[in-house]
């Protein structure tokens, strides 16, 4: 049926603009252990529990727990927008890789929050045969504070013949 | 993470200090293990995190760590001497991948300061980083900005 096709989410339909829908997470106490953990940050501060400082009614994350609880959300935005995401294609699936990221913080991540955020496309370009999209990423909290936001780019093509280790 | 025992002020910080060395090492192991904090919420079946056969179609030919992880240990570099609090009042991190961190590689963070400055009552503290690998390959650089209280 031609109105469920699959369309992929190609450089060419990448438009600046296309946004994703939001979405909001609630941070604990447990999710800023999970996520130090995760990234294998031995910081007592972010464990608090197994610190004994319970009495700590207030705890901080990790500033890059930021992408945990406002997350890309690549294939959402395709969806949003009408398409499906590379990564999430039925066929010829490819990812999109990291090329570089900004984030910048206005408002601290701590326990008893609820960050709301959403991603857009925010801009495009093409360098030596290397196709780029650049995705900003917006968070506030639920004072509607803005808490941070960043630019994460990614490699949608690349140029042919790159796809071994230089050394 | 090596804590640093040295207390930092801004009046303490100078021009060109060196941050301490963040080393750290990947193994599949540790790739999935950092995946679990993200993939609960970015549902992507087939990725170059964790899927090998996947992997190797793309870009890097193996699989590879997220550059948000990476992130996470530029982060974890700077919080040897910046408490997090340093981060959350106009701080930024920027970081720019040259190559990918996989499997097996050891890479080794390296920063210095390299400008203070006073606005109003904020006091700013700007830092270079470079992530190195056991090859001695430059894998990513990263500029970074915060804001110290005292």
């Amino acid at each position: 049926m031609v109105e469920n096709a699959e369309i992929r989410w190609e450089y060419d339909v990448v438009e600046v603009g296309q946004t994703g829908p939001k979405l909001t997470i609630e941070v604990t106490e447990e999710l800023i252990a999970t996520y130090a953990k995760a990234v294998r940050n031995p910081n007592p501060d972010y464990y608090p529990a197994e610190s004994g400082e319970l009495e700590r009614l207030v705890k901080l994350a990790m500033p890059t727990m930021i992408f945990r609880v406002a997350p890309l959300r690549r294939p959402d935005i395709a969806a949003n927008n009408g398409f499906t995401a590379l990564e999430k294609a039925s066929e010829n699936a490819r990812q999109t890789p990291f090329s570089k990221c900004e984030v910048r913080w206005h408002s601290p991540i701590q326990s008893g929050d609820f960050i709301t955020s959403f991603g857009h496309i925010l801009s495009k370009e093409e360098r030596r045969g290397n196709k780029f999209v650049t995705f900003r990423v917006e968070a506030t909290n639920q004072n509607d504070e803005k808490v941070a936001e960043y630019d994460y780019t990614c490699v949608f093509e690349y140029a042919k013949g790159q796809n071994t280790r230089e050394s | 993470m090596a804590i640093s025992a040295q207390k930092i002020t801004f009046d303490s910080i100078k021009i060109d200090d060196q941050l301490p060395l963040f080393e750290i090492s990947e193994s599949q192991e540790t790739i999935d293990g950092a995946r679990v904090a993200i993939d609960v919420v970015e549902d992507i079946p087939r990725n170059i995190h964790n899927d090998p056969e996947f992997a190797k179609e793309g870009l890097f030919g193996t699989t590879v760590n997220a550059g948000v992880t990476t992130m996470s240990y530029v982060a974890q570099t700077l919080e040897q001497w910046f408490p997090a609090h340093s981060f959350y009042d106009g701080g930024s991190i920027l970081f720019k991948a040259i190559d990918a961190f996989r499997p097996g590689d050891t890479v080794t963070f390296t920063g210095k300061i390299t400008g203070k400055r006073v606005e109003g009552d904020r006091k700013i503290v700007e830092c270079e980083l470079r992530g190195v690998n056991q090859m001695d390959k430059l894998m990513g650089i990263a500029e970074a900005t915060l804001t110290l209280d005292e």
